[in-house]
């Protein structure tokens, strides 16, 4: 009966155990199927200033050791994403600053799913309203399954970089 | 043969809720199982919490290790170089990681025991939100721990945290933006999760020391027995199964099929499908009700058992209901007048209504009322009036929240059943009003110690009954017509079993009484004599 009750305590913590381990290592596929991924991630902070003189009375209503002969509103310009993989237009977006008043830099982080094999990339990003000429890529790009692309700008932030595995 | 229940009139079955209910009826069979495969005492569901204590300790040391070898220049290169160089490092890390996945599951089933017992409101509001802090920090430690490792499902696990805490609008940039393959992850990233890792588990100590602080004599560590056995058990898997890393994190390629750790990453694939917001908003929801346990489980007033009150005409200062209660409830003051130097004062803040004063108090002055010592009797002698006990029938002393809740229990022919709230809540004044009044003998089913729902009743009675512990059953009870058998709820066998040694006991009885020492007989009577 001892032994019976030893065999099965025994038996069932070897079970518990290997159950423990087996539940530790457990295979998942996290990123399931064999695309690949082009990633846009950058950061953008041109900001957009802008000033005007402090009446007398909106200077009186400050501390004296606050009074400024201006006031300056800063905000980041909202800013257009377009991107076309193959032709057609997968992102297409008005971006603006982070922040509660919209004055902290923008990001940009989107990622599109493509099957692996050699897509036509096309990315244009620029300022609303602004006559400056928008960041444009034109690019085909090779993407091997499971690879990511990164598409982002380059150290200046005056034109795109296109950033792979091999590459660092 | 005839069967009677009696009941002591403070059953609280009508407190547990029906989700509650729903969980102790899985749990009780459970219990039930486990007490069969390794007896009471090893019971690793009654001993949950002491063995996370075990757990946590073993993730300590063993951590304190692998530090020492750790790189935040090179993670991944570092744990590979642990686990394939440093020496015992292999058998460290399996053990680091064993007892970590073991440590998550006495957490929760530590915590469902005790949601499933109703022990979870009131004067434990601090113990289990304590408890389901101390969880939540072992699942952000176990979160660092694998991004400390940097493959890839430390990626998945950094990128999807990144992704969510993204979403509170706290930080000046992304997080998400490290992890983006624009440059390497940088040390300073790494820096900052191995401090979160070895500073969360001060955090687990001060929550540990606030989740027993309401405890008396809390049990921090299991049997000896049951403590080296789980430490060889996690060991002996790290030797003969040892971990191993996944592929090295690539920011710059998809995470594909790798081994995971499930008992920490099982929210992954709930969470990644879904926005992040709407990913912390359902975390949200889900730990908002479990944080409010307490809350959502409290007894309406009318249904909530009163805390106990003093008798201070009876209080003879003698300290041991101080002494006995379990959380620390009862305080002893000065009295003013010229009777003992003490009296007994109980904190309602404090008491959980077990009653165990009631069963330590000599003069039975102290207990919830309606379940004191005298208030055990009173009703006893009430219901004596109705039922009469012959010298073949055997009274069963239920506690209402273990063997009490057993279905066959009325059905054991030639049984009293007496319930009580728990068996330290007993006065052993009772065992001996039952022989007094004719019964053959008093099985006490009370639970097992480590499963009391009052921590200690079992223990307290024990010694009552046989180790002269105040308020002690008298030396003039004859104790071979008394039974201590601890039963859990879902034991229904072994109440035959203790029912029908009871009779064996009572035979024999019989028979010893006809050639019993002449000498012994006169020494009882002088006793009883002498007793007030």
């Amino acid at each position: 009966m001892k032994f019976a009750r030893v065999a099965s305590a025994a038996g069932f913590t070897l079970f518990a155990g290997v159950v423990l381990a087996a539940l530790s290592r457990a295979p998942y596929e996290i990123e399931p199927g064999e695309n690949a991924v082009v990633r846009f991630s950058w950061r953008a902070a041109e900001r957009i200033e802008e000033c005007r003189p402090l009446t007398d009375e909106e200077q009186a209503e400050l501390p004296v050791h606050m009074r400024q002969t201006e006031t300056c509103e800063r905000r980041v310009s909202p800013f257009a994403l377009r991107v076309q993989v193959d032709g057609q237009v997968v992102v297409h977006d008005t971006l603006s600053g982070a922040g509660a008043r919209g004055d902290r830099p923008l990001y940009v982080y989107r990622e599109v799913s493509v099957r692996p094999g050699r897509h036509a990339l096309f990315v244009e990003f620029g300022a609303v309203g602004s006559d400056d000429q928008p960041l444009r890529l034109d690019q085909e790009v090779e993407l091997a399954a499971r690879e990511v692309v990164l598409v982002t700008r380059d150290s200046g932030g005056s034109a795109f970089a296109v950033r792979r595995r091999a590459d660092q | 043969m005839s069967q009677h229940s009696l009941i002591d009139g403070t059953s609280s079955g009508g407190r547990a809720r029906r989700v509650e209910w729903a969980a102790w009826r899985l749990l009780a069979p459970a219990d039930a199982l486990f007490n069969r495969i390794y007896g009471w005492r090893y019971n690793p569901l009654y001993q949950s919490g002491t063995i996370a204590v075990v757990l946590l300790a073993v993730i300590t040391v063993t951590g304190l290790y692998l530090v020492i070898f750790y790189r935040i220049g090179t993670p991944f290169e570092s744990v590979e170089r642990i686990t394939s160089q440093v020496w015992v490092g292999r058998w460290i890390r399996g053990l680091h990681r064993y007892a970590s996945d073991g440590a998550i599951v006495a957490v929760l089933v530590h915590a469902a025991r005790m949601f499933a017992q109703g022990r979870s409101w009131g004067p434990r509001t601090l113990a289990w939100v304590s408890g389901v802090t101390l969880l939540g920090l072992l699942f952000v430690c176990g979160w660092t721990g694998y991004v400390m490792v940097w493959d890839q499902q430390g990626q998945a696990l950094a990128v999807e945290g990144a992704r969510l805490l993204d979403a509170l609008p706290i930080f000046a940039e992304p997080i998400s933006r490290t992890f983006v393959g624009e440059a390497p992850v940088p040390s300073a990233f790494f820096f900052l999760n191995l401090f979160l890792h070895i500073v969360l588990p001060v955090g687990l100590g001060a929550a540990l020391w606030l989740h027993v602080s309401r405890l008396a004599r809390p049990t921090i560590v299991p049997p000896r027995k049951l403590m080296y056995g789980v430490t060889a058990l996690l060991f002996a898997l790290a030797v003969v199964w040892p971990v191993a890393s996944g592929p090295r994190a690539e920011l710059l390629e998809l995470p594909g099929r790798v081994p995971v750790d499930w008992f920490y990453v099982f929210w992954f694939p709930l969470t990644r499908g879904l926005p992040p917001v709407v990913a912390l908003v359902a975390v949200v929801t889900v730990a908002i009700p479990v944080v409010f346990v307490p809350l959502w489980t409290k007894p309406p007033g009318t249904r909530r058992p009163t805390p106990s009150v003093v008798e201070e005409r009876y209080c003879t200062g003698c300290e041991q209901c101080s002494l006995d209660c379990p959380y620390e409830a009862i305080a002893m003051l000065e009295r003013e007048d010229d009777r003992s130097e003490l009296f007994a004062r109980v904190d309602p803040a404090l008491c959980v209504s077990c009653g165990i004063c009631a069963g330590s108090c000599a003069p039975m002055g102290v207990g919830p009322p309606g379940r004191t010592g005298r208030d055990q009797l009173a009703r006893l002698r009430d219901s004596m009036t109705v039922v009469s006990l012959g010298t073949a029938d055997v009274v069963l002393v239920a506690c209402d929240r273990g063997a009490g809740r057993i279905r066959d229990l009325e059905r054991v022919d030639g049984t009293t059943i007496h319930r009580v709230s728990c068996a330290g809540n007993m006065h052993t004044s009772v065992v001996e009003f039952y022989l007094r009044a004719g019964a053959g003998a008093v099985v006490v089913l009370a639970c097992p110690p480590r499963d009391c729902w009052n921590r200690e009743g079992p223990i307290w009675l024990a010694e009552r009954m046989y180790q002269d512990r105040e308020a002690e059953l008298q030396p003039r009870v004859d104790r071979r017509r008394v039974r201590l058998a601890y039963v859990a709820a879902g034991e229904s066998k072994r109440v035959a079993e203790e029912v029908a040694l009871a009779r064996d006991a009572i035979a024999n009885l019989t028979v010893g009484i006809e050639s019993e020492d002449d000498d012994l007989i006169r020494e009882c009577e002088v006793e009883e004599e002498t007793v007030p």
